[in-house]
């Protein structure tokens, strides 16, 4: 165990807060390059939203709807290629069949889009004649952000400015844009949108305010290369990180809460835990968010500049999600579930399907769901499915609802998802629901300790995107020696950016030590 | 292909816009914290990780057990929604041993909203817990326990218009909550078969007779004794004219439930009622969806279940358990579970549910082999991949060398 010093604090040269996917990967990277860290996590499980859990013969898939595989991009990075080259994981992956299945019951569109950029052009043009020329022009431009970002990336660890410059001036055109300004641009046609834009909801910004490169970098990695999922759910993921940062010298404790994040000086010198303990480090790695952060562990209060509460105060928190978790006793076939992936919505007015996250009984609801049987066919037992239906929701909407009401809510909202599924796809699930479980903000909430139980991290609008995040990354970091990883840090959020930029982290406190500084 | 958005010029100078927005927005930001997050404290108000209750008072039901009403023992807390149905893990100390029993919640959510909960508990010879808070428990006792927690409760969603609750022994529990609680918020049709060995041991038995005259539109009452009325049970004011001989067979079932076939049946009773019930339901292949069940009872011995190694080794072993990088040494015999093991060294580890399913024991095998039987399906695939087991349904096979996470709860007050 560590150092103990003679006062009975223990010593570490890092402190890593939160075994979510950033913290994770943060402890991993800094416990293989040496470093003596400490992870310390609330809950009894790693993995924050990369998780699973039991019920009856079923294991659940809380979060993860897919990750772009990319590895089959030329000088791509990409996260999977980074789990299993990289970082040596040994998660095994398998691929999602197709991109994803869109119903909309307004215009009365049920498109099935496959993976590849041509079969997906070809698929929107069958569905919306004479939208071939804009959606290829649309991809062709996603696919140059794509390479932009890689160059700032790096491919051999540093951004090439230059190549960004001479060869990818669409990237820099386009930095400040918004989805739909460019699609506008392109002349996509309104149906052809409404099919393209069903991955809005994996950033949960309208397109009319959603950074055009983000979601362009999204899109792409999605369609141009494929998806995968883990075999065993994404416990998976967590539990290889664990062993690795395990096998790598790392410490991980559990059920230990971090009270607070101690500061002396504009510096962190450690960390206070719920039990009272107080560890110090020279560095630690936050997984949890700067607005959590800012306003509730660091301490004393007195350390917080009132730059740090400004910014998490302009920043928008992203939305949360409630999920419907079916285990059904039936098979894919008898069910007549064929795809993997939906988007079920009246229609794709992303900025109507925004403002009804806020009303529990708004009809303006989109829906994303995912069989996953459909990519892992033995992850129920034969003759049954997993089927799980999340809608975003606003914190906002759960923060009224009484305590002795909130169970009765969450099922009248899972009663109507289950019921738009079942009416855009004609599937009886109602019948075949062997186990049951949903999920709200406040679930998140409970198990993560994530600020109102928000899902997504900041909103990427243009001004609070991965560009204009990464170069702040010093100058909002507000104390000497403390970083931040996971959804809510410059990559934005979802699997692949939290992961990587826990790495990005780690490498933050690597290069300081080296630096000889903090 | 060279886009434009807003023009020539704006697009090849708009790379900077963001970061002046950025500037801009954060300059205007109030510098004032915002209040806390409102999600987070109803997580906090629905599900508390510990409470600290008190005896109010404590009714007897019968000559072992007792009920006991609980309320906060800190003003100003409050008793947690919950499930009709969901346990709370008690925490006591017996003979300097640590340890923490699961008991169903016997009075209904709607009374959670008045300032208590009960719990009945039935002593039985050789146990442990029950009869140590028969004992001790009384007015004024505080009790620490776990907040509300388990999935066996009624979902209107998932079950079927008709719910038959078996129940057996003190198994009546969750349905003396459930019962009530689906009465009064849903409209399901609801049938009650409570089986005992003697009519006077069916506890509640007054309380489901009157709410059964009181809705007999929705819920119907079936008592089973497998002996006749002795004594004064004889002489009840509601009368035995209803009840039923023997024991709860396929026969009484489809007498007493019309469309018996497609209802949903929640039991919760001792192990063996449970497999004659199953046994007796069998030709009519019900889906498992219409089964839910509650593990009921401690774990017992392990040496009967399907897949226990026959040539497996007699002990004593020893436990080598790691928390946070102090170690334990522990004696273990084969017979016991792993964590009941740590409990009698008095290392209180986590557990709650103690029937496999909740995790919340989760522990690593570092080295050696461990036997779960195969009906207990808690563990989540990657941690069976990975050398992970749930202690309380796991009994060693050898010597073996175990991580256990810190427990939480032990930092906080042990009831008497």
């Amino acid at each position: 165990m560590g150092n103990k010093a003679a006062s009975g604090a223990s010593e570490y040269e890092c402190v890593v807060v939160g075994a979510g996917l950033g913290g994770l990967c943060a402890a991993f990277e800094l416990a293989r390059n040496g470093v003596r860290v400490l992870l310390l996590e609330r809950h009894n499980l790693p993995g924050g939203f990369a998780t699973s859990f039991v019920r009856g013969r079923f294991e659940f898939e809380p979060s993860l709807h897919e990750l772009p595989d990319m590895r089959s991009l030329s000088e791509a990075t990409g996260v999977v290629r980074y789990l299993l080259d990289d970082a040596g994981l040994g998660v095994r992956f398998l691929p999602v069949p197709e991109a994803y299945r869109v119903i909309l019951s307004e215009p009365g569109l049920d498109v099935s889009v496959p993976f590849g950029v041509s079969a997906c052009v070809d698929a929107i043009e069958r569905a919306v004649p004479g939208s071939a020329s804009s959606v290829s022009a649309y991809f062709e431009l996603c696919a140059e952000v794509q390479a932009a970002f890689r160059d700032l990336n790096g491919n051999d660890g540093k951004p090439d400015y230059l190549r960004v410059l001479r060869e990818r001036g669409n990237f820099v055109r386009t930095a400040s844009a918004t989805a739909s300004e460019v699609a506008e641009a392109l002349g996509v046609p309104e149906r052809a949108h409404d099919i393209l834009f069903a991955y809005w909801c994996y950033l949960g910004v309208p397109a009319e305010s959603l950074s055009f490169p983000i979601w362009a970098s999204l899109l792409h990695s999605y369609v141009s290369s494929g998806a995968v999922i883990p075999a065993m759910r994404s416990h998976e993921i967590a539990c290889a990180f664990e062993k690795g940062i395990r096998e790598a010298g790392g410490e991980i404790r559990y059920n230990t809460p971090v009270e607070a994040i101690l500061a002396e000086g504009g510096a962190v010198v450690g960390v206070r835990t719920a039990y009272g303990e107080t560890i110090r480090a020279r560095g630690v790695v936050s997984n949890a968010s700067p607005t959590l952060a800012f306003n509730t562990l660091v301490s004393p209060r007195s350390q917080v500049p009132a730059r740090a509460t400004m910014t998490s105060n302009a920043r928008r928190l992203g939305f949360s999600v409630v999920v419907v978790y079916l285990g059904l006793d039936a098979d894919m076939a008898t069910l007549g579930l064929k795809e993997y992936s939906y988007f079920i919505a009246p229609h794709m007015r992303t900025r109507e399907l925004y403002d009804g996250l806020y009303d529990l009984e708004s009809d303006d609801v989109m829906q994303a769901s995912v069989c996953l049987n459909a990519a892992n066919p033995g992850c129920s037992p034969p003759g049954t499915t997993i089927l799980s239906i999340t809608a975003g929701t606003r914190p906002e909407a759960w923060a009224d609802v009484a305590p002795e009401e909130y169970h009765r809510v969450k099922a009248r909202v899972a009663e109507r998802l289950i019921a738009q599924f079942e009416a855009a796809t004609g599937v009886d699930l109602r019948s075949h629901i062997e186990e049951l479980e949903v999920a709200t903000p406040e679930t998140f909430a409970r198990y993560t300790g994530a600020w109102n139980g928000v899902v997504y991290g900041y909103e990427p609008e243009p001004w609070d995107s991965v560009i204009p995040r990464a170069l702040a990354v010093d100058k909002e970091r507000f104390l000497d020696g403390l970083d931040f990883c996971g959804g809510f840090s410059y990559r934005c959020h979802g699997y692949g950016s939290s992961i990587l930029s826990g790495k990005a982290a780690a490498e933050r406190v690597l290069g300081r030590m080296a630096g000889g500084g903090r | 292909m060279i886009i434009t958005i807003r023009g020539r010029v704006r697009d090849a100078i708009s790379f900077v816009s963001p970061f002046r927005e950025r500037a801009r927005r954060i300059g205007a930001a109030s510098p004032v914290p915002p209040a806390p997050p409102a999600v987070n404290a109803l997580a906090a108000r629905l599900h508390p990780t510990a409470m600290r209750l008190r005896v109010e008072s404590r009714t007897a039901e019968d000559g072992s057990t007792a009920t006991f009403r609980l309320v906060p023992a800190v003003s100003g807390d409050a008793i947690p929604p919950f499930r009709a149905g969901q346990y709370v893990s008690a925490r006591m100390r017996i003979g300097g041993v640590p340890v923490s029993r699961p008991f169903s919640i016997s009075s209904s959510p709607d009374e959670a909203a008045l300032g208590y909960i009960e719990l009945t508990v039935r002593s039985k010879p050789g146990g442990f817990c029950a009869p140590h808070i028969m004992e001790h428990w009384g007015e004024g006792t505080e009790v620490a326990c776990s907040g509300p927690a388990g999935a066996f409760y009624h979902e209107p969603l998932r079950d079927g218009p008709r719910v038959v609750c078996i129940a057996g022994g003190s198994g009546v529990t969750p349905f003396k909550s459930m019962i009530p609680d689906s009465l009064a918020h849903d409209d399901t049709e609801l049938i009650l078969i409570q089986a005992a060995r003697r009519p006077e041991e069916l506890l509640f038995s007054g309380f489901f007779e009157r709410l059964a005259s009181e809705r007999p539109d929705r819920f119907s009452y079936v008592r089973v004794c497998e002996e006749p009325p002795g004594g004064r049970a004889a002489e009840g004011p509601e009368g035995l004219a209803g009840l039923e001989r023997g024991l709860v067979t396929a026969e009484l079932i489809s007498r007493r439930v019309s469309g018996y076939r497609d209802a949903t049946y929640m039991i919760c009773g001792p192990d063996a009622m449970k497999s004659h019930i199953a046994r007796e339901t069998a030709s009519w292949s019900l889906r498992p969806r219409q089964l839910r069940e509650e593990s009921f009872s401690e774990a017992a011995s392990p040496y009967a279940y399907p897949g226990y190694p026959a040539d497996a080794a007699r002990g004593p072993f020893s436990i080598e358990a790691m928390t946070d990088g102090e170690l334990a040494s522990v004696a273990a015999d084969p017979g016991e579970t792993v964590l009941t093991a740590l409990e009698r060294a008095g290392l209180a580890p986590p557990s709650s549910c103690r029937s496999g399913d909740c995790g919340w024991c989760r522990s690593r095998l570092v080295s050696g082999r461990v036997f779960t039987p195969d009906s207990v399906r808690g563990l989540r695939a990657a941690d069976a991949a990975l050398g992970y087991f749930h202690p309380c349904r796991s009994y060693p096979l050898s010597d073996i060398a175990i991580e256990v996470p810190r427990n939480p709860d032990n930092s906080k007050e042990e009831t008497e």
